[in-house]
């Protein structure tokens, strides 16, 4: 049988009993539809967050830690009883020491060596304005800060103290019009104590040089190291906290170059300690993301099982119906294998068909979600679409439904295949 | 030249087990019209399939022009089936959505001719029933003589040197069957084609030129005119 007869007589077949068709096709529609947009929602969010991810995270960074596993166990839990500890290295962790500090600036390919400054502060205001609001300090080096796309005004150099770069959202917080207005405008960032017995607080107060451009770090305010440690000083009590004599528990390396950074993040574990790059953090990014895109698309693989269930119905409905025309092809010369693959393709054609037109669907309703969305509940992130269609996902999609379709199609082209040619033809 | 030894046929109803042949040994000439009669359940069917390649033998050995139908395969029976030989039912079996001329054309896609050479080859066939006028018309247009007149021209489509014919007029009137029955006699003397039929039409058997009977899987009569 030539491969053309046997599409020609398999859509035939299928379109003598078009109601039925189209009722077995609307099911893997369904399926195929809620699974390409599921997932087309998941590598939105996905490309979404990867590409946030790219413009706060340098690639030339590697982050670490002088913690092997951070997984130390003080007396939490009272019910295992008693266990020796080999040695006070597991239960009490060890910081960065300034000896380290001279190490990790020697690995080769390493430009400069930053603490990871954590600067709680209580909340900001605008001078002038009683009114305060939440803020997360976020010191970093000018290298990490250069990345960041600002909307107005400029960055800061490192040894800069008492200047910031505020999140696009607080311009509508503090009532600035515009990006621009907001440029020389002084905030103060009011930072308290750590032992919540001392009620001391201390203002710092900034000039706004920048504003970043929308993401969804929004309520971040960049500020230099220097103000940074300052501020850890006095919320710990600590003169001496991110000094070579306390570097605390992690860091950040800045290579050369990007190149050089897996190398340099090897070298780091190999003295001891845990270390980080851009592409270890995005592959986790991207993994987890793959395990979301998985839940979401198994809502729609389920449908599709109901719909190769359907297959499997239909094709064994039209095996009764043709049990005699079966056997006149039979008489007439059919093989068994013609017969298997004349319904093996009427399977996989209503499988094909239904991927084709739910990935279509989908298309569609991604494309409204975008645009509705960029109108509404997205507008202050453009660019950033729900539903992204690559057309990997498209040919899988319809990959899939056909795959999931032939397989529904084996057992009834086996059942057709293997009816006595007699019995066919007697078959009432 | 069909040959037939001993050939048993078993079929199993439930535990019953049917004798439908009970050792028939036969032979029939190239070019014979040879009419099988006898009751029902005498095994006439079951010898037109067996002949027909539609069914191998529990024991015993058939073959039909050299070819050995009692241990073919799936492959070799559907290929005999195809070019060797033409069934005709009494139910006329046309497949109702397509037309006369491409249910003509139906054995020729399963030995792969192609679409234009099928076209022609099926129109002659259809020419030769007299049925030519009628090839885009689909069966349900057709009255059931014409019908089965297109069956017929779907057996002849493939050139077969053997006709098995079961019941060919036991949907006619009689008017139709005559005109079937001239057609099945002009074929069977003007191309030298075998004609095998199964029948329960006196009128039928006695066109024939050797009618033989059967009852209860075996054959009881051999009458050559």
């Amino acid at each position: 049988m030539r491969l053309r007869d046997l599409f020609n007589m398999a859509f035939s077949n299928l379109w003598r009993r078009k109601l039925r068709t189209f009722l077995t096709i609307l099911a893997v529609v369904i399926g195929a539809t809620l699974v390409a947009l599921m997932v087309s929602i998941g590598s939105g969010l996905q490309s979404f967050i990867v590409n946030q991810f790219g413009l706060i995270v340098p690639q030339n960074t590697v982050y670490i830690s002088s913690v092997q596993n951070a997984n130390f166990t003080l007396g939490s839990n009272a019910r295992n009883g008693p266990r020796e500890i080999s040695t006070t290295e597991t239960v009490v962790p060890k910081p960065f020491t300034a000896q380290d500090l001279q190490t990790l600036a020697a690995i080769p390919g390493v430009e400069r060596v930053d603490f990871n400054v954590d600067a709680p502060a209580l909340f900001i205001q605008a001078q002038g304005s009683s009114q305060i609001f939440t803020v997360n300090p976020n010191p970093v080096p000018q290298y990490v800060e250069s990345i960041r796309h600002l909307l107005a005004g400029s960055y800061f150099s490192d040894d800069a103290t008492g200047q910031c770069i505020l999140a696009y959202d607080y311009l509508a917080a503090f009532g600035w019009p515009d990006a621009a207005s907001a440029i020389g405008k002084q905030v103060i960032i009011e930072v308290g104590k750590q032992n919540p017995y001392d009620t001391q607080m201390k203002d710092f107060t900034f000039t706004v040089v920048g504003v970043l451009d929308k993401t969804n770090a929004t309520s971040a305010v960049l500020i230099p190291q220097t103000d940074g440690e300052n501020m850890a000083r006095y919320y710990q009590d600590d003169p001496l906290l991110y000094t070579d004599q306390e570097p605390g528990f992690s860091l950040q390396l800045k290579a050369q170059n990007a190149s050089q950074v897996d190398a340099i993040a090897k070298a780091v574990k190999n003295l001891g300690f845990s270390a980080t790059t851009p592409n270890e953090i995005l592959a986790q990014i991207n993994s987890t993301f793959n395990v979301i895109q998985i839940g979401l698309a198994a809502f729609g693989v389920i449908a599709l099982v109901v719909a190769a269930i359907g297959i499997i119905n239909t094709l064994i409905m039209a095996i009764y119906e043709r049990t005699r025309e079966i056997g006149v092809m039979k008489a007439v010369g059919a093989t068994r294998n013609s017969i298997r693959m004349l319904f093996t393709v009427e399977g996989g054609a209503l499988g094909f068909l239904g991927g084709v037109v739910g990935v279509v669907l989908a298309i569609v309703f991604g494309k409204a979600l975008n645009f509705i969305g960029a109108r509404t509940f997205l507008s202050s992130f453009p660019g950033f679409k729900m539903s992204v269609f690559s057309i990997w996902l498209i040919l899988g999609v319809i990959a899939l439904t056909t795959v999931i379709s032939l397989i529904a199609g084996l057992y009834p082209a086996n059942r057709a295949a293997r009816l006595d040619p007699v019995d066919a033809l007697r078959y009432e | 030249m069909i040959t037939i030894r001993d050939l048993v046929k078993d079929y199993h109803l439930g535990d019953e087990t049917v004798h439908a042949l009970a050792g028939v040994s036969l032979d029939i000439s190239d070019g014979e019209f040879a009419a099988i009669v006898g009751p029902s359940g005498s095994g006439k069917s079951t010898m037109l399939h067996l002949i027909g390649g539609l069914d191998t033998p529990t024991s015993g050995s058939i073959s039909v022009d050299g070819h050995d139908l009692s241990h073919a395969s799936d492959r070799e029976l559907a290929a005999y089936r195809n070019s060797n030989v033409g069934f005709v039912f009494q139910t006329f079996n046309l497949h109702p959505t397509y037309t006369a001329l491409e249910n003509v054309a139906i054995p020729l896609i399963f030995s792969k001719v192609s679409p234009g050479e099928r076209n022609k080859r099926a129109s002659g066939a259809l020419d030769a029933v007299g049925m030519g006028h009628r090839a885009a018309h689909l069966p349900n247009q057709l009255s059931g003589g014409e019908r089965q007149r297109v069956a017929i021209a779907r057996a002849l489509v493939t050139n077969p040197k053997v006709i098995v014919a079961d019941e060919p007029t036991g949907n006619l009137d009689s008017a139709n069957g005559a005109r079937v029955m001239d057609l099945l006699g002009s074929l069977n003397r003007e191309k030298g084609i075998t004609l095998i039929v199964a029948t329960h039409d006196a009128e039928l058997a006695r066109r024939a030129q050797r009618v033989i009977t059967m009852k209860d899987g075996r054959v009881t009569g051999d009458n050559k005119k």
